[in-house]
């Protein structure tokens, strides 16, 4: 008669008769514990451990002291937990004496702000930030994926706006970098966790459950190695048309940006009519590129264009399973055929009842739509170009000029827009330009300029209780006057210089006026300068061609 | 009980067989801990080993009434027991104490007695009751 000894974890896994081992070490040293529950779970990122002890407290029983717990079957167990004792108490009623023993896994070295934040160089990798802050936290044992967009090739690179933080990723002070990583992370279809084998992983749990190459997972099956199976799916959570929103800030040429990244064509989906799509956003100010914001719609399309559903089953615990690790699970009776699941909660429990194990698996789902454009470009009515200034000359494109002088006494061209939407985020002016601050050959001069004006109330006329203000001014740039050479600006963009200028100040819906505000030397000479193809440029107001609405495919 | 070794700590006694009056009645015996799941929709049961009990045995025992009154003091105290070797299948040290052969059986706890029955001896007194013995240490 031989004790039953597994030589791997799948010989266990077939047999029907498992004698369980539980051994926990506190310090190093070993613990006879009685019965032990752990949880990890790709969504909780510090993965925790319950351990029962007889009473008194072990002499080596400390608050912090290193507990390590190893279970399965002889041959094959392996450690479902590592980390350090957080709290304890011990009790006594009518079933003994004994001592419950709470411990959370090496996670939790992530879980505390750095007094004076934390700055990574960027731009860098999600993975590269993920470990230097596992390294700087002294992490044991941390394990990270390659972290890609959803083409599963671009690499996700974080920062790299030096409009923002120089470029570079800051965590402030009041942000634990646990906290940064599990959102950040989350963004892109990743999650930071605790993992059974006692490493903090970063690991891709989105879209389609992806085995890993060459790899075959590990197989439950109704009939064959399940005790109970559950099957659940819910619209709820479902959305279609992700809005992503990231950071707003003022960019170095003094124009208000805000991210933002929408689909071009929000698909119908039978499911949910009315009215066949669900909007939702999600926003961060950790977004700090258009690039990243397209990789963060991406992400949450796939995992939310589909219903969420969540299979859920038991059977004799497997210690070497870890969340985020891909399972095969075959369900008939529940419509599942050997499909592939991300395993996102692993619970495990040794007591009365044996080793079991309890999973819940995610059949990621959903499809990463077009990029859609979220600026609303709009041509500036005018009759061609605008030539500004005082001076009639032949070899401008409008020889004549438009300028008249205002009660100031400033030479200026008015030009009437209508902003369509005031729920913008940005507002720039675009066109083509020459001669502007500048006169004769390349002298430098300043006050050619776009001021915006609107009335207080732009629905309705002007008036001494609407009066018309000022809401802003943005400089022309500097493009060269040539007066010896005479361009010929008359018949080609040649010699023009394109623009794109951020509109100061907040406009309302309704009514405004551009007014082109000539400069002039210290000798008094006016700025004469043409501008066209003129374009108000107004982000954030972007939508997507939504089921129903015209241009529905 | 002239000529007794058996005893638990000192106090001597004498275990008796239901009915029989053997020395020992029963050997200890051991719970077997196991847990079974079985997987629905399959012939399949999982049966989790999770290790034996400790050696239980309960007798009746009989002793002087003095002798009793000790032993119900000694309820849930852990001592030696000792009995006539090769009557039992709990570990044990075999010890010739004066020509015979006993087992001593350290860390006995005596869970508890019970239906106790008072009867005239030609010694005195004397009192059967059922014992319960765990080896515990």
């Amino acid at each position: 008669m031989n004790a039953t000894t597994f030589a791997t974890v799948e010989d266990a896994f077939a047999a029907n008769a498992l004698p369980v081992v539980l051994y926990a070490r506190l310090g190093g040293q070993p613990l006879a514990v009685t019965e032990v529950t752990v949880h990890h779970s790709v969504d909780r990122a510090i993965g925790t451990c319950t351990a029962i002890c007889a009473a008194p407290r072990p002499a080596l029983l400390e608050l912090n002291a290193e507990l390590e717990i190893e279970v399965g079957y002889p041959g094959a167990s392996r450690r479902v937990f590592w980390g350090t004792v957080d709290a304890d108490e011990s009790i006594t009623d009518d079933s003994g004496r004994f001592v419950r023993l709470q411990g959370r896994d090496w996670a939790h070295a992530l879980s505390y702000p750095e007094p004076d934040g934390i700055e990574l160089a960027g731009p860098i990798s999600l993975k590269d930030a993920f470990r230097a802050l596992c390294e700087l936290r002294e992490v044991p044992s941390y394990l990270a994926d390659e972290t890609t967009a959803v083409d599963g090739v671009t690499t996700i690179m974080l920062g790299g706006n030096p409009d923002i933080d120089g470029g570079n990723v800051r965590i402030d002070a009041d942000t634990a970098p646990l906290d940064w990583l599990r959102d950040v992370s989350e963004l892109y279809g990743y999650r930071v966790f605790g993992a059974p084998d006692g490493s903090v992983r970063l690991a891709r749990v989105s879209g389609l459950a992806q085995r890993d190459p060459g790899a075959t997972p590990v197989r439950f099956a109704e009939g064959e190695n399940v005790f109970r199976i559950r099957r659940s799916r819910a619209l709820r959570g479902m959305a279609t048309f992700i809005e992503v929103l990231g950071a707003r800030y003022t960019a170095s040429d003094g124009g208000a940006v805000a991210i933002r990244a929408i689909p071009d064509v929000v698909p119908y989906d039978a499911r949910l009519d009315p009215p066949g799509y669900v909007p939702d956003s999600v926003s961060s100010q950790a977004i700090v590129t258009d690039q990243q914001a397209q990789w963060v719609r991406n992400a949450a399309e796939v995992d939310r264009a589909a219903p969420y559903e969540l299979l859920s089953w038991e059977f004799a615990g497997r210690a070497d399973l870890q969340p985020g690790d891909v399972a095969t699970l075959h369900a008939p009776n529940h419509g599942i055929e050997e499909t592939d699941i991300w395993l996102i909660d692993i619970d495990q429990s040794v007591d009365s009842r044996g080793y079991i194990g309890r999973y819940r698996g995610w059949r990621g789902g959903g499809q990463a739509l077009a990029a859609g454009n979220d600026c609303v470009t709009a041509r500036v009515p005018t009759s061609g170009a605008i030539h500004a200034g005082t001076q009639t000359i032949g070899y401008y494109r409008k020889p004549s000029p438009d300028s008249h002088k205002n009660d100031d006494g400033d030479w200026v061209v008015s030009v009437p827009i209508t902003v369509s939407n005031a729920g913008y985020s940005s507002l720039r002016l675009t066109g083509i330009c020459h001669g502007t601050n500048s006169i004769k050959n390349r002298t430098t001069i300043t006050g050619s300029a776009v001021e915006v004006w609107q009335l207080d109330d732009p629905s309705l006329p002007e008036s001494g209780t609407n009066e018309r203000n000022r809401v802003g001014s943005v400089a022309l740039p500097t493009a060269d006057e040539e007066l010896s050479r005479r361009r010929d600006y008359a018949r080609s963009d040649r010699y023009w210089q394109a623009f794109s200028l951020p509109l100061p100040g907040s406009l309302k819906g309704g009514a405004a006026e551009l007014r082109i505000v000539c400069g002039e030397s210290d000798g008094g000479e006016i700025d004469d300068f043409e501008l066209d193809d003129l374009r108000l440029a107004m982000c954030g107001v972007g939508m997507p061609v939504l089921p129903g609405s015209a241009g529905d495919v | 009980m002239a000529g007794s070794q058996t005893r638990f700590a000192d106090i001597p006694l004498r275990v008796l067989s239901p009915g029989r009056g053997a020395q020992i009645a029963d050997g200890w015996s051991r719970a077997s801990h196991v847990a079974s799941e079985h997987v629905p929709g399959s012939n399949r049961t999982i049966t989790f080993v999770l290790g034996s009990g400790p050696y239980e045995a309960e007798w009746r025992i009989e002793c002087l009434a003095d002798d009793y009154a000790a032993l119900a003091e000694a309820v849930q105290t852990t001592a030696t027991l000792v009995l006539p070797h090769g009557t039992q299948n709990a570990p044990g040290t075999v010890v010739d104490e004066f020509g015979d052969l006993y087992d001593h059986i350290a860390g006995v706890t005596l869970l508890g007695v019970s239906r106790e029955t008072t009867h005239r001896t030609n010694r005195g007194m004397a009192v059967q009751a059922n014992a319960r013995f765990r080896v515990t240490g």
